[in-house]
């Protein structure tokens, strides 16, 4: 799976802008989401859940809903199988409670009925009688002893003795001398950040419509990043067999990892079962708050020791994440991602996973990654303004390259983050002007990136087509991409090629998008699946023209004969081939399966121009560049947008977004008025620099993307705020009243 | 450390074997680290006693 | 449960259907006329995926009811392109890749056809701030408004 060999490849599709294949759907409406599916006979399901953060379930009494008319039937936790174990039974948990109701908007029962409104009103009509406990939602707070258990025995044995119980996973690593490291610094800095749980905010609540017959086979469709894995657990929630249920993904409107988790279509599914009718389950924009997966909040001590030449000594960093109610807050992401920018003899990453009563998280892009790059990255800043030395040359001198040792352990491979760094030193936005008020901030992010479980299938037409299915849902346009890598092998023109997301009946297990792995492992696996078709192409053409095999080559969309010695015959097209496929073998159809191993990180940098208007405290970004490494851009349309769209995300989470608990546990702001996400009027243009320093790991170089754009943000407009109002401010979001409240304790 | 094992999958088993409480880590999913090259799934991937090997938690993304 | 008949107009066809007094607009287009361009993001009249026009006037149509409908004009995605012919909006946020899951696109064309026909010179700033009921959370708007922008230049231009 290794980067080809071709060194001077000159692409003819890969690296152009051709019209994305699903666009006109998209423009005129046609495009089917999640809601836009209707069954005959389909009634609809509406969920009751709890007003309370933290309370045992007394008793369910659903004799009244059951009694209105329309209603169908009910499920509460008893309709779901009673033998799953580990993340299985986490997740079954939340889709619907036990005997305790872990959250504000935990799921507790659930109606189906002849029309939304009779669904609406007949979970008013259940009575539950609760017995409310106490309630912790803060992170910190939740370590303290006496604070609240929300589940005993729920650790995993790697916690250090003596740590509440809500203290459930721990991860330690790093290597070298942490007190001589600091000791030989000139500077030392140490402070504590702290940020706010955020949601993914995606525009499409979940939605499904399922059928589930009482012979256990079933059809769902939903909207979501991972059709297979719905597939997967939703048979173990049911207790039904895997390949009975067939699941097909909806279009997606938005997901970023939250839609990589599963919420409501076991419940649909359920109602299903119990009424032999189909069901639709769509959340409300407030469900989605309060139930799906937010991310989790942190509270992070970070110390860094810094000599005056900007050679930084040492660094440490303790980590304490809560992911609501159940283990998972992705703590040894924040731990492993903090300092992976920097090349450190002397480091220590220490994180704790912590149980709150809030909705079970769910992955923001790079998990994790950006709180950690938030309270490094702020202090680096620190450090270069009191050294009175520039922030790039800084990250520059201390910058991991390939070689060098992570923070996290393992050398460094082939990566791309000086190449962005030299990049953000030599753009304009750096060096140009900045007004009064204004302020520059500069921050690195970084991000894994992942292969996983892969399986597509190329099916040539007769007419020269090709028609490509893949398992991994577009989440960001990745179909047109997946075109261009087929028509680039296949020779033929990419409006040629049909890329299709097929059913969970089609393919093998395909892993969920995300992990930015789409580009890269379904890519890799159309290049291997088109290269299949491109053999036995040439096995026909061996054949017709009675020459080994070998003889064969494959060049602009034909079978050619390798060199004069294999014979003269002029070139046989694609289409030529086709056309009697029938008769000379059988239909021709590559394919590739593998777990691709080898996808390539993903660095950035990140620079902002912020001003802060001192009587209000509203910041406005004036200027925005983001510079990251791709590896090799396939569509760069859409490598750009997953830049822009990772920094907008970072703005609303640097300035506006987070999740507000009251003293009751509540969740107070569940709506898009007072969880404020960036609107048109809030943003400039974000320029966006695409850096290629090839992935070793993929036959075009391709990293993946999608992540990492949301992790410099929040630092990098940090540090700007900083500069411009002279305040550090160590919590987000940055938001006018805090801004106001820290230039108040300022002056 | 001393283990014997010839490729990933050995190499967790002997792993387990040594240290019983890693047995929830790697229930939960690691990647092993070969040589700086991340391996996130494979079991069957040869392990030699040059290599520097690390276990991260499983890398998994949004 | 009574429903209402109500008599409309919708993208020129007249159309009718029954609905419950307490359906909204939105809920009467998606699953009384299978009219599902217009999407439900909020329900609450905060992120402008359900947009249509109501009489000429941009609206949510999550905040109207499916009765108010009787009697008046609508205009919804579907009714933007020409049959086959796309509307030069339509064309450039597919060239422009000014739409990543395209959820918020359908509103989107609505609002800014509306702001065209209002305003065929509008600046940038005029631009984002017509757009600011219309949440995006792919894209970053970036893309969107220059694909407005540019759309309006050679709308100005062909005339």
């Amino acid at each position: 799976m290794a980067l080809d060999n071709q060194k001077n490849r000159e692409f003819k599709v890969v690296g152009t802008r051709p019209d994305r294949p699903d666009g006109l759907d998209k423009v005129t409406g046609r495009a089917k989401f999640g809601a836009d599916a209707y069954a005959t006979g389909m009634l609809h399901a509406a969920i009751l859940r709890s007003p309370h953060a933290h309370a045992k379930i007394l008793s369910i009494n659903t004799q009244k809903a059951e009694a209105l008319k329309g209603v169908k039937a009910v499920v509460t936790r008893k309709d779901f199988s009673t033998s799953v174990t580990g993340e299985n039974w986490n997740v079954l948990e939340n889709v619907m409670a036990g005997d305790t109701a872990l959250y504000d908007g935990h799921a507790i029962a659930a109606i189906a009925a002849t029309s939304s409104l009779i669904a609406r009103d007949a979970i008013k009509l259940i009575e539950i009688t609760y017995d409310i406990i106490p309630h912790v939602t803060d992170v910190d707070k939740a370590m303290e002893n006496g604070a609240p258990i929300i589940r005993a025995n729920a650790g995993d044995g790697s916690v250090p003795k003596g740590m509440h119980p809500n203290v459930v996973r721990y991860h330690e690593s790093g290597h070298g001398d942490l007190e001589a490291g600091f000791s030989s610094a000139d500077l030392v800095i140490e402070d504590t950040f702290k940020t706010e749980a955020t949601h993914q905010g995606y525009i499409e609540p979940h939605a499904c419509l399922a059928q589930l017959g009482g012979d256990g086979k079933g059809e769902l469709w939903c909207c979501t990043q991972g059709h297979f894995q719905v597939q997967k657990v939703c048979a173990a929630l049911l207790d039904i067999e895997t390949s009975a249920l067939r699941v097909t993904a909806s279009e997606i409107g938005g997901g970023f990892g939250g839609k990589t988790a599963i919420f409501i279509e076991p419940v649909a599914l359920a109602l299903s079962r119990k009424t032999n009718r189909p069901v639709k389950l769509v959340m409300s924009r407030s469900e989605v708050f309060r139930a799906t997966g937010p991310t989790s909040s942190t509270s992070m001590d970070i110390k860094i020791g810094m000599k005056k030449d900007g050679t930084i000594t040492a660094g440490s960093g303790i980590f304490r994440l809560q992911g609501g109610a159940f283990p998972g807050a992705p703590m040894e992401f924040t731990a492993m991602c903090a300092f992976a920018p920097y090349n450190l003899q002397n480091v220590q990453q220490i994180g704790y996973d912590v149980l709150n009563n809030r909705p079970k998280q769910a992955a923001y892009r790079a998990p994790g990654s950006p709180m950690a790059a938030f309270a490094v990255e702020s202090v680096i800043d620190e450090l270069c303004n009191q050294l009175k030395l520039d922030p790039i040359e800084v990250r520059l001198k201390n910058a991991s390259k390939e070689g060098t040792k992570a923070s996290f352990g393992p050398k460094w491979d082939k990566i791309g983050l000086v190449e962005c760094l030299e990049s953000a030193k030599n753009h304009p936005h750096y060096s140009s002007p900045l007004l009064e008020g204004q302020g520059r901030g500069i921050s690195s992010g970084f991000w894994f990136n992942h292969g996983g479980e892969t399986a597509v299938s190329l099916a040539l037409s007769e007419d020269g087509t090709a028609a490509l299915s893949v398992g991994t849902p577009d989440i960001g346009g990745s179909r047109a991409s997946m075109c261009q890598f087929a028509a680039e092998e296949l020779g033929i023109p990419y409006e040629k090629i049909r890329t299709t997301i097929a059913d969970t009946a089609t393919l093998g297990y395909n892993e969920v998008s995300h992990g930015s792995r789409v580009t890269y492992a379904t890519g890799l696996a159309t290049i291997k699946a088109a290269r299949d078709a491109v053999k036995k192409l040439c096995a026909r053409a061996a054949n017709k023209w009675e020459i080994d095999e070998d003889a064969v080559i494959w060049e602009d969309g034909c079978a050619k004969p390798s060199g004069p010695n294999a014979g003269s015959f002029e070139p046989m097209p694609l289409a030529e081939i086709t056309k009697k496929m029938g008769k000379t073998g059988g239909p021709i159809v590559g394919h590739f399966e593998a777990t691709p191993e080898g996808a390539g990180v993903s660095f950035a940098t990140h620079i902002v121009d912020a001003e802060v208007d001192q009587e209000t405290g509203k910041t406005k970004i004036i200027k925005y560049t983001v510079i990251q490494d791709a590896g090799k851009a396939i569509h760069p349309s859409y490598v750009e947008g997953q830049y822009q769209g990772g920094a907008a995300q970072g703005i609303g989470w640097a300035l506006n977004e987070e999740y507000i608990y009251g003293d009751d546990g509540r969740l107070q702001n569940s709506g898009f008025l007072d969880y404020r996400i960036p609107v048109a009027s809030d943003l400039p243009m974000i320029d966006t620099v695409i850096v290629e320093v090839p992935n070793p790991g993929h036959p075009y170089g391709v990293r993946g993307v999608g992540e990492t754009s949301i992790c410099p943000p929040l630092a990098a407009i940090a540090n700007a705020v900083s500069n411009a109002a002279g305040v550090r401010l160590k919590e987000l979001p940055m938001s006018p009243v805090r801004i106001l409240e820290a230039l108040e304790n300022k002056a | 450390m001393d283990l014997y094992a010839n490729n990933t999958g050995e190499l967790l088993i002997a792993l387990v074997e040594k240290f019983p409480s890693l047995k929830h880590v790697v229930d939960a999913g690691v990647s092993i680290v070969i040589d700086g090259k991340v391996m996130a799934y494979s079991l069957s991937e040869p392990v030699h006693s040059e290599n520097e090997i690390y276990l991260l938690q499983r890398i998994k993304g949004g | 449960m009574n429903k209402i008949h109500v008599n409309t107009e919708v993208n020129g066809d007249d159309v009718e259907f029954l609905c419950d007094t307490r359906e909204t607009l939105l809920d009467a287009l998606r699953d009384r006329l299978n009219l599902t361009g217009a999407k439900e993001g909020c329900g609450t009249g905060d992120c402008g995926a359900c947009s249509i026009t109501l009489d000429d006037r941009l609206v949510c149509s999550c905040l109207v009811l499916g009765v108010e409908a009787e009697g008046k004009s609508i205009g919804t995605v579907e009714g933007i392109a020409n049959g086959e012919d796309l509307h030069p909006l339509q064309q450039k946020f597919i060239e422009y890749a000014a739409l990543q899951c395209g959820i918020c696109t359908p509103g989107i064309l609505v609002a800014t056809e509306a702001l065209l026909k209002k305003n065929p010179d509008p600046t940038e700033t005029e631009v984002r701030y017509w757009l600011a009921g219309n949440l995006c959370r792919c894209t970053g708007y970036d893309k969107i408004i220059r694909a407005v922008m540019d759309t309006a230049r050679d709308l100005r231009e062909a005339s």
